[in-house]
């Protein structure tokens, strides 16, 4: 082959692969413009249905047969998506026609399929169907080794609401093939404050950081006062700063009088800017004038994002915590344009 | 002609085939890895939990910096786009950079701002003193902080770091309109994995279509033809090229119209440099260099989906004037950091990235502007053959054009954000007109941008003339 027809087979190539991109791009566009159409003929017949069955006064799940695989695939999806849209007897009753169908069971199986995709769409359906049944191939998929697995998994481990997952779902945090932390304390959170007991149980025995302080911020989240002291005690001694400035926001919230001691004590002791900060921030949740002296020193420090919280929460601290802001704003102290600042918001807000 | 000569312009023709080889198989590469992420994504985006990230009330909170310059046309649309995300705590702080048109007056009036007290502590420098913040009566999140004006976007933005009191600190242009749920797709990396310090939302050009309410609603491709190459240019680049690079761990460049900080690392490196013209890529440079020399576990990422959509240069002298910034910040930042090259300590940023740029980007134009003459007069001259010049004008144009249509393929395959036939049309024309013209063109701009740096010129924020966001403008461009 001489040097000339090799140009010219490169060129030949380059321009062959043009004209294919180009008929492979505009073949796929068709395609999908013919899918489309073909979907929503479908959703036209289904969707009407289903609002109808679901408006029915005794619903009952045989009744609604679509005599069609793919208009039988499309309900399929519409009830899904709706599922997390309705609430209520409207809900449970998409809950019984799939599970009529089948449709959970056959997620169940999923949650097995070789491709990821499979599985995490099979716990996402398990999980806004709330199907108890599931929770034992949920929690599996807690360790599945795609992350996106895992993280569905946990969220649907949430909805389910059941107590009893979370122990799986804390211990989700930790190893290898970890869940985020966010992730896992969405699903927390959805399970609400029947998870309190097991927050409480690792936040006083977990070893690992991470469980303990998203433990000690939930616990704060959910309203849990029977955890009030296991937070105090987190506070005073936890070695990690993350657990005792999460105890901080926890008791914060809680509103607990009895917390004010040692949340003061925390602000004038503590080493690590992260906790005082948090210290700060829950006396002004508190707005209790008990703090008043630890909150002053505060506002005095020099440390802007410190003397910010300092002065919110000295504000929340009734007339003796305005008239030292009153104070210091007049003044040329550390922590003077703070104290402007917070008056000014104040008195706007009046 | 001597031999020498002979042997000297062949041997040149030669090095610029296998250079546009290599520059073209890079893009092609970056694409093709890119369109594995993008498809993997797409397949995963069901099931992504953004409702959960915005239900969360642990998510961390945003703050949404946007400096402001003259942008009397865009910024009231803007900024009541940025107030309508979809994200359960932010704050938008619009950092008026000393306008001296009705810039502020438009905020005051559309926001009702009242003047408040705000410390704005100094946590990363500044020039240009800070005059005044305002609020709204209403009291909508959103903090307009007057300054000086210092001349260049780095300032402004620094002021708006200091003045932030979220963990994270977004930086948005202000003529950028985000989606509605951007905020929870480009802050998802930093809930997923906490190593990650910074993210980047994928850019795309708004020009021709129709904007409503601050948001894009019907994406169209824009009918000047300046305007579709760069969407173009926008999609393989932007969005693909650097989907590629997050992919294989070695992104460089975060643009300054969209992208995600955590506020510690921003203000631990001293924030936006304040000499240097492409402040942005400038900033995620210092991340990688402060965290190798650490030996911190970090990641920097980019998200392809949420979008920002830009008003792109609608006439050359304003493109021009854009690109020539552009290469001449590239330039600054690779001699700024020119340690980092080709040093191993630095990881595929010192070995990988760093020297692709310098080799592609900065000294690109070069090459492609003496390369192409230089092949024609080899030709004129008989040194090369006909065979050689169609070879030439394959590897450099064809291929050129190959990849541009790649990226279009990918786009078609996942995102499909223009469903009309007319665009796929005119965006295919676009990959075959950006070879002929406009690339030089562009090579032109960029080897000015090289000159200006050699000499030392200080551009400061640069003129953008802009058309606005308003509905009636958008379709009469259209």
């Amino acid at each position: 082959m001489t040097l000339a027809s090799t140009f010219g087979a490169a060129l030949w190539a380059v321009t062959g692969l043009l004209v294919a991109l180009t008929l492979l791009t505009a073949a796929h566009k068709a395609l999908h413009a013919a899918r489309e159409r073909r979907q929503r003929r479908i959703e036209a017949v289904v969707r009407p249905a289903l609002l109808a069955f679901l408006a029915e006064d005794d619903p009952q799940p045989a009744d609604l047969d679509l005599h069609s695989r793919a208009a039988d695939h499309s309900l399929e999806e519409l009830a899904s998506g709706l599922l997390t849209k309705l609430r209520g007897e409207d809900r449970r009753v998409l809950e019984r026609l799939l599970a009529a169908h089948g449709v959970l069971e056959r997620a169940r199986r999923r949650t097995r399929r070789p491709g990821p995709v499979g599985r995490a769409r099979a716990a996402e359906l398990l999980g806004a169907a709330a199907y108890a049944d599931a929770r034992p191939e949920l929690e599996r998929l807690l360790s599945d080794h795609e992350p996106s697995v895992r993280a569905t998994a946990a969220r649907a481990l949430g909805k389910l609401g059941d107590p009893a997952a979370v122990p799986a779902l804390l211990a989700a945090l930790e190893g290898r093939r970890a869940v985020p932390a966010g992730v896992v304390t969405m699903g927390l959170l959805h399970i609400g404050p029947a998870a309190a007991p097991a927050l409480e149980t690792g936040l006083r025995t977990s070893e690992s950081i991470v469980v303990r302080s998203i433990c000690a911020e939930l616990l704060g989240r959910l309203g849990s006062l029977s955890a009030a002291d296991e937070l105090m005690g987190a506070l005073r001694a936890d070695g990690a700063c993350e657990v005792r400035g999460a105890a901080a926001r926890a008791l914060g919230r809680l509103g607990v009088p009895r917390a004010v001691a040692p949340l003061e004590a925390a602000l004038i002791e503590e080493q690590e800017a992260s906790v005082r900060h948090a210290t700060a921030w829950a006396l002004g949740e508190l707005g209790d004038s008990r703090a008043f002296a630890g909150l002053a020193g505060a506002l005095r420090s020099g440390e802007h994002a410190l003397a910010r919280r300092a002065a919110d929460a000295l504000a929340a601290c009734g007339p003796s915590g305005m008239a030292l802001l009153r104070r210091t704003a007049a003044s040329a102290a550390p922590g003077a344009p703070e104290a402007r600042e917070t008056l000014a918001t104040v008195g706007a807000s009046r | 002609m001597t031999q020498a000569l002979r042997d000297l312009i062949s041997g040149f023709d030669w090095f610029v085939l296998v250079y546009f080889v290599l520059l073209n198989s890079g893009y092609l590469g970056l694409i093709a890895i890119a369109s594995v992420d993008v498809s993997r994504w797409m397949r995963r985006l069901g099931f992504a939990g953004h409702d959960d990230i915005f239900a969360n009330p642990l998510t961390p909170g945003v703050s949404v910096l946007v400096p402001a310059y003259n942008e009397e046309l865009s910024i009231v649309e803007s900024t009541r786009a940025m107030l309508a995300l979809k994200y359960p705590e932010f704050e938008v702080i619009v950092v008026d950079d000393g306008s001296t048109d009705t810039t502020f007056e438009r905020m005051r009036e559309a926001f009702d701002l009242v003047e408040v007290e705000r410390v704005i502590p100094d946590d990363v420098p500044t020039i240009g003193r800070v005059l005044s913040a305002h609020a709204p009566a209403s009291g909508a999140p959103l903090l307009v902080v007057r300054k000086e004006n210092a001349g260049r976007r780095s300032d402004p933005l620094n002021v708006g770091i200091n003045a932030a009191r979220q963990p994270l600190v977004c930086m948005v242009d202000a003529d950028s309109l985000l989606e509605e749920e951007a905020l929870l797709r480009v802050v998802k990396p930093f809930i997923d994995d906490q190593r990650v310090v910074g993210t980047g939302g994928a850019i795309r050009a708004a020009n021709g279509s129709t904007v409503e309410r601050g948001r894009v609603t019907d994406p169209r491709m824009p009918r000047r033809w300046l305007e579709r190459v760069q969407v173009l240019e926008y999609l393989r680049s932007f969005l693909l090229g650097r989907t590629g690079w997050s992919r294989i761990g070695a992104l460089l460049i975060i643009s300054g119209a969209f992208g995600v900080f955590r506020r510690e690392v921003v203000v631990e490196v001293g924030g936006l440099d304040l000499q240097t013209l492409g402040e942005d890529a400038e900033l995620v440079t210092k991340i990688h260099r402060l965290s190798h020399e650490e030996k911190r576990g970090y990641r920097l990422a980019f998200v392809a989906e949420p979008v920002c959509w830009t008003e792109v240069p609608g006439d050359t002298g304003v493109l021009g004037r854009q690109r020539r910034r552009w290469s001449q910040g590239l330039a600054e930042i690779l001699w700024k950091h020119r340690r980092m090259m080709l040093n191993p300590r630095y990881g595929r940023i010192g070995l990988l990235t760093l020297p692709y740029y310098l080799l592609f980007e900065a000294i690109g134009p070069i090459v492609e502007l003496t390369g192409i003459p230089i092949v024609i007069l080899a030709f004129v001259l008989g040194v090369a053959n006909p065979a050689f010049v169609l070879l030439f004008a394959a590897v450099a144009l064809g291929y050129g054009m190959f990849v541009s249509i790649s990226a279009l393929a990918v786009e078609e395959f996942s995102f499909r954000r223009y469903p009309r036939w007319r665009d796929l049309a005119a965006a295919l024309l676009a990959a075959v007109a950006e070879n002929i013209g406009y690339r030089q063109m562009h090579a032109w701009w960029r080897l000015q941008g090289l000159w200006r740096f050699v000499r030392g010129h200080d551009a400061g924020w640069g003129v953008m003339t802009r058309t606005g966001f308003t509905p009636q403008l958008a379709d009469e461009a259209a």
